[in-house]
C-alpha cells in the first residue's frame, strides 16, 4: 500500500459506527438524538444504488414515523397496486397462472385495514430512497460524522477503547479513529466480525443470481397485472421479473446462472423477451448485478466494547425482505442501551441483553428468509415437472393449477405480509420484567394484541388535548413512557422523582376522556382497561418492560424505582446468555 | 466410539472431543490441494472458526524440481517461519483437517516429520464439524496475538521415510502399497506394489471407516504387525492417509514422499515397472 502512513488520532469518540448501510445510518441517528458523538464509516461513496432491499414492514414504517423518515418518503416507492405480491407465468404476454396478492383492495382500503394494528403499513421502497432520507434524518445532528469513501481497514480493542484505522478510498490516506464502542453494521461479509467474530453457525447459500434492469414498455402487461414479483415458469426461462422501480422507470429481470462469464448481450435479449413472450420487443438493458447470498448467524454479538449488528450479526437471503427490517429492529434495540451505558445511566451489563432480546428474532429471521427462499424454488421446480407440451402452449396443466393454488394457499396474504413477524415481536427475557401473563408465542403469520412484558407496545388510535390524531406508537422512542388508563396523578409524580434519580428521560402518560390523551375508539381501553389503573413501561424502542402493579398512594414510588434499577443494572442472572437445558427440550 | 480409529490413537480426533474440549493453544489448518484460487474462495466463504489456510504446495511441500516427485517436502526454514507466522509453538495442540481426510493426513504427516508431536487430523473434517455444532466463519483468519508463542523447535525425519535410492533396492520382504486408485494403479506402479486405494477407507461422508473394515483391507493385502510396510501413491498425499491408519493400528509404515511421480520421472526405473496391462 502506498500513502499508508498512518496519522494518530486526534479525537475520541462516543461510537464509532462501521457500515453506512440503513443499519449504521438508523444508529447513527439514534445515538446522535441521544447526544452521542458518532462517527459513521462506509466504503461507498454514498449510500446505496443497488435496486434491492425494498420491502418495508410495518415495524419498521413504526419506526420511521418516530424519526421523521416516514414523511420523507411520503411520496416515494411503489404504489401498493404497483407491489401488490406474486405472480405465476408461463409466458408474461399470456397472463398470470395464479397468483398470491397482499391486498385485494385498492390501496386506501389497505392502510385503512393495517389502521388497526399500525399507523404504517408495509409497502415497497426503493433502498437508495430510504437510506438517503435515513441519511439526511442522521445528519442533522451536530456530533454525528457520517464519512463515505472511508474503508476501515484494521480493528483492534482493549479493556477501555476500540481504535479503527479508516483507509481514504480517494486519496488512499489512513488515519486511526478511537471509541468507546463499535458497533459493526458493515453487512453479511462484515470485516470487523472477520477480525474479532467468535464464531458462526452457517446455513445454504443462493449463489449466481444475476439480476438485470432494463427498459421497456411493460405498462399494460406487467404492470396491469401489478405483482411484486412476477415469476416465469419454464425451465428455458426460469426466474423472475419485478416491478417497474419508481422513480427509474426500470424493469427488472432475475435468474440464476451458474456460470462464471455473463451471458452475452444477444442472449440475455432473447432469455427476457422469451420470458415476456414478445419477441418483437424493444429492449435496453441498463445494468447487470451478480449476487451471491450465504446465510449465517453469528454466535456472540458482544466482543468487549464491540457490538454487531443488521447483516453483520444475521445474514441470510433476500426473500422475505427481512434483513434490512430485521437490521433496523436491532439498531432501535441496541442504540437506547448503548446510550444509557455511555451516559452512566445504566451498567454495561445491559449491553448484554440486546443479544439476548434480538437472537431469537434473528434464529427466526434466518429460517424464514431460508424457506422462503427454497420454497419458491421448491414449488416452481414441483410444477415444471411433466408440463412440456402444455408450456409450449403457453399454459399449464389443470392440475399444475390445481398443485400451484393447493401449494401456494398456506403461504397465501399472510406469507406475503408476515403480519406476525413484523408486529409480533415477544423478547422473552432480557431487559424486561416478566410477570406472570405470558406473551404469546409469536407466530408467521398472525399477530395477537397484548400489552404482556416483552412485546412491542400495540398501536392505538389517541386523540391529543388539540384534537391531533395521535398513535401511541408516536408516543414512543424519546425515553421511557409510563402509559396507562385511568391512572392516579400519583405516577406523574413518581415519574418526575425517578427520572430524576436516574438521570434518564421518562414521563407519564394518561388515557382517559379528560387526561393527557384520550382514546379515539375502544381499542385502547381493549388493551389497558381490563388493567385500568395499572401504568405499563415503556422502553424508548417501544416494547414493553413492564406492568406496575401496585397501590399507587403509597408504592408507587418504590415500585418505580425497583423496575428502573433492575432495567438498568440486569443482575447477571438475567444476562448470562447460556442455554438452558429446560430451553432446549 | 471403539469402533473408531480415534479410539486407537491420539493422532486422530472427532469433531465433539474438540467441542467439549476447548483449548487456548489449539490451531486449525485448513489444508487444500486443489486450484489456488478456488480453494482460497472455498475457505473464504466456510472454515472451521479460527482455522488458517494451507495450501499444500506452499506449506506442507516445496516446489518440485525436474527429478523430484510432484510435493517434495518443505525446507525447515519455510515451514517453520509459517508456523511461526500462526503463532504455533512446541505445545500448540494442531488439528488439520481439509476436504478430503488425505489431505490431512499429508499436513499430519509433514508436521510431525518435523518434530511436532501435539497434531490430529480431525475425523470427518468441516461437515463433521458442522454436524456436531461446531462454530465456522465466513472469511480470512488471522492468527491473533491471544497467547505469546513459547519455543518453536523443528527437526527433520521424526516420521520413518524411504528414499527413491532405497525403494530401487527393496526387496521382496517388504510389502509396498499403493494407495491410488485403481485406474492409476493399473496404468504404472512401482514393482510387487499391491493396491490398496486410500478413498476405500473413508465413507462417502468422508468419515474414516471403522476399525474392523480398515484392518480387513490391509489384511486383503497381507499386512501383519511383524511386516515392513512402505506405502506410496502419487505425490505423497493419499499414501500419507494409510501412514496414518496404519499407525493407529499400531503398524509402523515407511512413506515414500517421492511416490509414483518421481519413480517415473528415471527411464531406467520404468524399464523395471509394470506398465498397463501386465497384471502383477
Amino acid at each position: 500500500m502506498n500513502n499508508t502512513q498512518i496519522k494518530k488520532p486526534l479525537v475520541n469518540k462516543d461510537v464509532i459506527i462501521c457500515g453506512g448501510g440503513p443499519v449504521g445510518l438508523a444508529m447513527a441517528f439514534l445515538l446522535g438524538k441521544e447526544g452521542l458523538s458518532v462517527s459513521l464509516f462506509e466504503r461507498r461513496p454514498s449510500t446505496t444504488t443497488l435496486p434491492k432491499g425494498q420491502y418495508l414492514h410495518a415495524s419498521t414504517g413504526e419506526l420511521f414515523r418516530q424519526w421523521g423518515v416516514w414523511d420523507l418518503l411520503k411520496d416515494a416507492g411503489w404504489e401498493t397496486e404497483k407491489s401488490n405480491g406474486q405472480g405465476f407465468y408461463v409466458t408474461v404476454a399470456d397472463g398470470p397462472v395464479a397468483e398470491i396478492k397482499a391486498t385485494f383492495e385498492p390501496h386506501a382500503a389497505y392502510v385503512k385495514k393495517w389502521e388497526k394494528y399500525s399507523p404504517a403499513f408495509p409497502r415497497k421502497v426503493p433502498a437508495s430512497e430510504y437510506e438517503s432520507a435515513l441519511r439526511h434524518q442522521a445528519s442533522q445532528w451536530p456530533k454525528v460524522s457520517l464519512n463515505f469513501n472511508s474503508r476501515v481497514i484494521d480493528v483492534n480493542q482493549d479493556s477501555e477503547q476500540v481504535t479503527v484505522t479508516v483507509q481514504n478510498t480517494e486519496n488512499a490516506h489512513c488515519q486511526e479513529y478511537k471509541a468507546s464502542y463499535l458497533v459493526a453494521c458493515d453487512g453479511a461479509h462484515s470485516f470487523i466480525r472477520s477480525r474479532l467474530g467468535t464464531g458462526q453457525d452457517h446455513g445454504p447459500t443462493f449463489g449466481n443470481q444475476i439480476l438485470v434492469e432494463f427498459r421497456a414498455d411493460l405498462d399494460d402487461t406487467l404492470g396491469k397485472d401489478g405483482f411484486f414479483h412476477s415469476f416465469v415458469l419454464p425451465p428455458k426461462y426460469a426466474g423472475w421479473f419485478g416491478s417497474k422501480h419508481p422513480t427509474t422507470g426500470l424493469w427488472r429481470y432475475s435468474f440464476r446462472h451458474d456460470e462464471d462469464v455473463l451471458p452475452p448481450e444477444s442472449v440475455m435479449l432473447e432469455r427476457i423477451r422469451g420470458a415476456l413472450g414478445m419477441w418483437n420487443l424493444p429492449i435496453e438493458i441498463v445494468d447487470l448485478f451478480r449476487f451471491d447470498y450465504s446465510t449465517g448467524l453469528l454466535r456472540r454479538w458482544r466482543e468487549g466494547n464491540v457490538l454487531f449488528a443488521g447483516d453483520a450479526a444475521h445474514w441470510h437471503s433476500p426473500w422475505g425482505g427481512f434483513g434490512m427490517n430485521s437490521g433496523i429492529q436491532d439498531a432501535n434495540n441496541l442504540a437506547w442501551k448503548l446510550g444509557l451505558v455511555i451516559k452512566g445511566a445504566a451498567s454495561h451489563q445491559l449491553l448484554d441483553t440486546y443479544q439476548i432480546e434480538r437472537e431469537s428474532k434473528a434464529r427466526i429471521t434466518v429460517k424464514s428468509a431460508t424457506y422462503n427462499s427454497l420454497h419458491y424454488q421448491a414449488i416452481a421446480e414441483a410444477v415444471r415437472v411433466g408440463e412440456g407440451q402444455y408450456f409450449s402452449q403457453g399454459t399449464i396443466s389443470p392440475e399444475a393449477r390445481v398443485f400451484l393454488e393447493q401449494r401456494t394457499e398456506p403461504h397465501g396474504v399472510n406469507s406475503v405480509l408476515h403480519t406476525g413477524y413484523q408486529l409480533g415481536t415477544v423478547y422473552r427475557k432480557g431487559a424486561i420484567i416478566a410477570s406472570d401473563r405470558q406473551a404469546p408465542t409469536p407466530e408467521l403469520g398472525n399477530y395477537v394484541e397484548t400489552i404482556v412484558p416483552g412485546v412491542r407496545a400495540p398501536h392505538a388510535w389517541l386523540k391529543a388535548a388539540d384534537g391531533t390524531r395521535t398513535s401511541t406508537i408516536d408516543l414512543w422512542g424519546t425515553g421511557f413512557v409510563l402509559i396507562g388508563y385511568r391512572c392516579e396523578e400519583k405516577w406523574r409524580e413518581a415519574t418526575a422523582k425517578a427520572a430524576r434519580k436516574f438521570g434518564i428521560t421518562m414521563r407519564f402518560v394518561n388515557v382517559d376522556e379528560k387526561a393527557d390523551y384520550a382514546p379515539e375508539d375502544d381499542k385502547f381501553e381493549k388493551l389497558y382497561g381490563e388493567t385500568a389503573g395499572v401504568p405499563v413501561l415503556i422502553r424508548p424502542d417501544g416494547f414493553i418492560a413492564a406492568q406496575l402493579y401496585v397501590e399507587p398512594e403509597t408504592d408507587a414510588q418504590t415500585r418505580l424505582e425497583q423496575v428502573m434499577a433492575e432495567l438498568m443494572h440486569p443482575s447477571a442472572a438475567v444476562v448470562t446468555n447460556k442455554l438452558e437445558t429446560e430451553e432446549l427440550m | 466410539m471403539e469402533h473408531k480409529l480415534s479410539s486407537l490413537t491420539s493422532a486422530i480426533v472427532q469433531p465433539e472431543t474438540l467441542i467439549s474440549q476447548p483449548q487456548q493453544n489449539r490451531l486449525f489448518i485448513d489444508v487444500r490441494l486443489g486450484k489456488p484460487e478456488d480453494e482460497f474462495k472455498s475457505y473464504r466463504e466456510q472454515h472451521i472458526f479460527s482455522a488458517v489456510h494451507a495450501q499444500i504446495r506452499d506449506v506442507f511441500a516445496s516446489p518440485p524440481s525436474p527429478v523430484s516427485g510432484n510435493l517434495p517436502l518443505p525446507t525447515l526454514e519455510a515451514l517453520e517461519k509459517q508456523l511461526q507466522h500462526w503463532q504455533v509453538d512446541n505445545d500448540t495442540e494442531i488439528i488439520v483437517y481439509g476436504p478430503s481426510l488425505a489431505l490431512a493426513a499429508r499436513g499430519w504427516w509433514v508436521l510431525r516429520w518435523a518434530g511436532l508431536n501435539n497434531v490430529k487430523v480431525l475425523d470427518g473434517g468441516l461437515k463433521a464439524w458442522v454436524d456436531q455444532g461446531g462454530p465456522v466463519a465466513q472469511g480470512v483468519y488471522e492468527p491473533s496475538k491471544r497467547h505469546t508463542p513459547s519455543v518453536l523447535t523443528l527437526r527433520p525425519d521424526c516420521m520413518p521415510s524411504i528414499s527413491v535410492d532405497d525403494m530401487v533396492v527393496l526387496t521382496g520382504d517388504s510389502v509396498l502399497i499403493d494407495a491410488r486408485d485403481e485406474a492409476s494403479y493399473y496404468s504404472g506402479r512401482i514393482p510387487r506394489a499391491a493396491n490398496l486405494p486410500a478413498s476405500e477407507q473413508w465413507t462417502p461422508a468422508g468419515k474414516l471407516r471403522t476399525v474392523e473394515e480398515i484392518r480387513h483391507l490391509y489384511r486383503s493385502v497381507g499386512v501383519d504387525e511383524k511386516t515392513d510396510i512402505v506405502v506410496y501413491c502419487g505425490g505423497g498425499v493419499l499414501s500419507a492417509l494409510e501412514v496414518l491408519t496404519l499407525q493407529a493400528l499400531g503398524i509402523p509404515a515407511r512413506l515414500y514422499v517421492g511416490s509414483w511421480s518421481e519413480w517415473n520421472k528415471k527411464p531406467e526405473r520404468m524399464a523395471m515397472s509394470d506398465v498397463e496391462g501386465e497384471q502383477a
